[in-house]
Formats: C-alpha cells, structure tokens, sequence
C-alpha cells in the first residue's frame, strides 16, 4: 500500500480473514489477498496463482466463505441470476465476499471487474504483454486478433495474454501483467503498444497520437461507475497516447514477428 | 450566428468534460456519458475558442470562414452539444465578432474526428452480457 493511501477500515470479516489461511497474488502489480477456511478451495487458488506470487499489504482481500456483507455500504456486485455466483464489494475497505459455493473461475471474474477500480495510477487493458531485454509492450486487440497466438509464440517473453495493466512511474510508464489467463507476473518499462491483427507479413505502422487515444481508449476497462477515477484514467490515456509509440502491428504467428516487435520504437 | 429574437446564442464547454490537446487534435471526455471524441485542427481552435463562451459567428470567424462556412460551424457545435460537450450560455463571450482568422488560409471545416464509448471491459467479448463483456475462456493453469 503507498503511503499516501489512506489505510481501509477493518471489519469483522477482515479480522475473521487473519485466522484464515491466506494467499497472496499479483495482479497488476497490486497484491491481492484471497481467504478462505476451505482448504481444498484454497488449494486450488494456490495453484491458479502459482506463477504470480506476491508479498506485502494487500490492495484487496478477497473472503471466501461469507454469504452476505456485514455492512449495507458493500455493493453486489455479481448476482446469482446473472452471473451464477454473488459476490460484493466494500469499497471504504477493499474487501469483497464471495460465498462458499463461488468456484475460481467467479474469484477471478471478480478481480476482473473490480482491477479497474483498484488502479488510481494505472488502466487495465485488453491486451498481451510481452518484454524482453527490459522493454515491455502491450499488445492491444479484441479477441481473435492474435493475443493468445502471440504469447504462445513465446513463452518466455510472454508475462500474460488478456489484460495487460500501464501504470505511471517515474519518468513514463510500467507494464504489468494479470493472470489472465496464461503466464507469470513481471513487469518491465513500457516501451511501444501494439495493435494486433492477422496478417500475410509481418509489417508495423505508426500510428498517430491523437488517433492512437480513441484505440487505445476502445480497449481499456474503465472504471465507469468512478467519475474521480474516469478522469484519472482518462489523463493516463491521452498521456500513454502523446508519449509511448504506438502501431499497428500485422503478424503472421511465426518467431520472426518478434524482430518486429522489438525493433527500435520511437514516439 | 444564430439569434433567436432579440437574442445571440452563445456556447461554452459543458462542466462534465475533460480534455487534451495531442499533436493538431483535441481529445474530449465527456464525465458522464461516459464518451470520449477527438476534434480536428479546426475543431481543435473552436474548442479552445469555447473555454469562455464564444457566439457562432465569432467562431466562424476565427477560422477564416465566409457564411457558408458558419453552417458548418454551427453543424459542429450542435454535434458537440449531441455529445453534452458543450452548452449554451448567457455569459459574455470571449471572443468578439471581429476576431482575428487563426487559420487565415482555406476554411477546413471542424469535424469530429472519431467517437468512442468507454465501456467497464473495453473491446473484450461477451461472457455476462447484462452484467459485463469479456473474453469467454477458461483458465488454463489447472
């Protein structure tokens, strides 16, 4: 936790969560707490979150095992008749509750929705990242365009293949991966975004800035229920667009599209 | 200018917006509807032109038009008033009705770049759709 983050009250549920097992796990670069007293539930997130350990204060704690908040001010958000599980969130605490009955595949839908509101320094994105020799790239695209093609490429350059997170830091921006779905978490030095598509070569173009804010924003998970945070993201997009190169990258999913990839980017 | 009567309507930026200028565009976010645009050159001087409120025929003048042109200005600002970019306002304008042309050569028409919606999982598919878009696949660690 930074320090100029105020520290969350603790409820009833976070301390019930201190004699539960716990396990840490990066997500974006925040750390994420899930407890639970189902020790075969938390086996299975152990193994879910093997290759993005974590340490230190978390972001937010998820508890598994409660069937409803202890306080009106935590809002559902999934329900059982739209989403099969329910789940809430307290903000003024960073915790949220998941019943006993929630599979993983509901813990990690939740850390999908309630990433953007976690993030006042960043914007999650729909997107790959890959990084290698200290440059990290997000790779932006709707699904079918080549994210899960490209990490599978290479596995050793690939932190994750679904939401890639930029957040601010000194002097420019970092780019973190999620687990989402396949990979491991890092992070590196954002160094250019990509556009995916399919293509019959490999070929990059630049695209402009102010047209490079509108893709970039069409891929983006906004915290729309936030206005602080919508302005917040939207001075990190337009700063992200004016600052980091961006292309439209067309790839065929061979090796080779990796000197494309890495060749020299400039804003 | 559009009168109405006695009176000259005049624009200003709406409260609910944000904005920044990259390279000759202008890109706007609109708080609430959460919708964000991107202005060109021209529409980049009107906006600029707006931050006090200005009437039409200033603005139309600002960007070297002749009256032909200040139907298309007018065009453009009530497609910023579609988005709730801007609104009318009964405060003095900024910009005086002999102002100077800031791009005195050909009258390019201020136009509306691109549009886009912010949406809480961007571009990514539908697994829940009254709930939330995202891509339809199962983890692959287990």
């Amino acid at each position: 936790m930074s320090a100029s983050s105020p520290a969350p009250r603790r409820t009833r549920h976070v301390l019930e969560s201190h004699s539960r097992k716990t396990v840490l796990t990066d997500c974006g670069g925040l750390v994420v707490a899930v407890a639970s007293d189902d020790e075969a539930w938390l086996d299975l997130a152990r193994e879910r979150f093997a290759t993005f350990p974590a340490s230190g204060d978390p972001a937010l704690t998820v508890i598994h095992g409660i069937e409803g908040p202890e306080r009106p001010v935590a809002s559902r958000v999934f329900t059982k008749a739209t989403a099969g599980f329910d789940a809430w969130y307290d903000p003024s605490t960073r915790e949220a509750i998941l019943p006993a009955d929630a599979d993983l595949e509901a813990l990690g839908d939740l850390l999908r929705v309630l990433l953007p509101r976690l993030l006042p320094d960043g914007l999650a994105f729909h997107a790959a990242v890959l990084a290698g020799a200290g440059r990290g790239f997000l790779c932006v695209g709707a699904c079918g365009t080549g994210k899960s093609t490209l990490a599978d490429l290479f596995p050793a350059r690939a932190l994750c293949d679904e939401i890639g997170v930029v957040r601010q830091k000194a002097g420019g921006f970092a780019v973190h991966s999620t687990p989402f779905w396949k990979g491991r978490s890092g992070s590196a030095p954002l160094a250019g975004v990509y556009v995916l598509r399919h293509g019959v070569a490999n070929a990059r173009h630049p695209v402009a800035p102010g047209t490079a804010a509108g893709v970039l924003a069409r891929h983006a998970f906004w915290p729309t229920d936030d206005p602080r945070a919508m302005r917040q993201g939207f001075a990190l997009l337009t700063d992200l667009a004016a600052r980091v190169p961006v292309y439209d990258l067309a790839f065929r999913p061979t090796p080779e599209v990796w000197q494309t990839i890495a060749a020299e980017t400039t804003a | 200018m559009t009168d109405r009567g006695e009176q000259t309507v005049r624009y200003a930026r709406a409260r609910q917006t944000a904005w920044r200028r990259i390279g000759d565009e202008t890109v706007v976010i609109n708080l609430e509807s959460k919708r964000m645009v991107a202005l060109n050159e021209s529409g980049s001087v009107v906006w600029d032109a707006l931050e006090n409120g200005a009437a039409l025929a200033a603005l139309a003048a600002l960007l070297g038009g002749d009256d032909a042109a200040s139907g298309q200005v007018l065009g453009f600002v009530e497609a910023l008033a579609a988005e709730g970019l801007v609104e009318e306002t009964g405060e003095a304008a900024a910009l005086g009705d002999e102002a100077s042309p800031v791009h005195p050569g050909a009258f390019v028409p201020p136009a509306i770049a691109w549009s886009e919606e912010l949406l809480r999982f961007g571009g990514a598919c539908n697994k829940y759709p009254d709930v939330s878009e995202f891509c339809n696949q199962l983890p692959k660690f287990s």
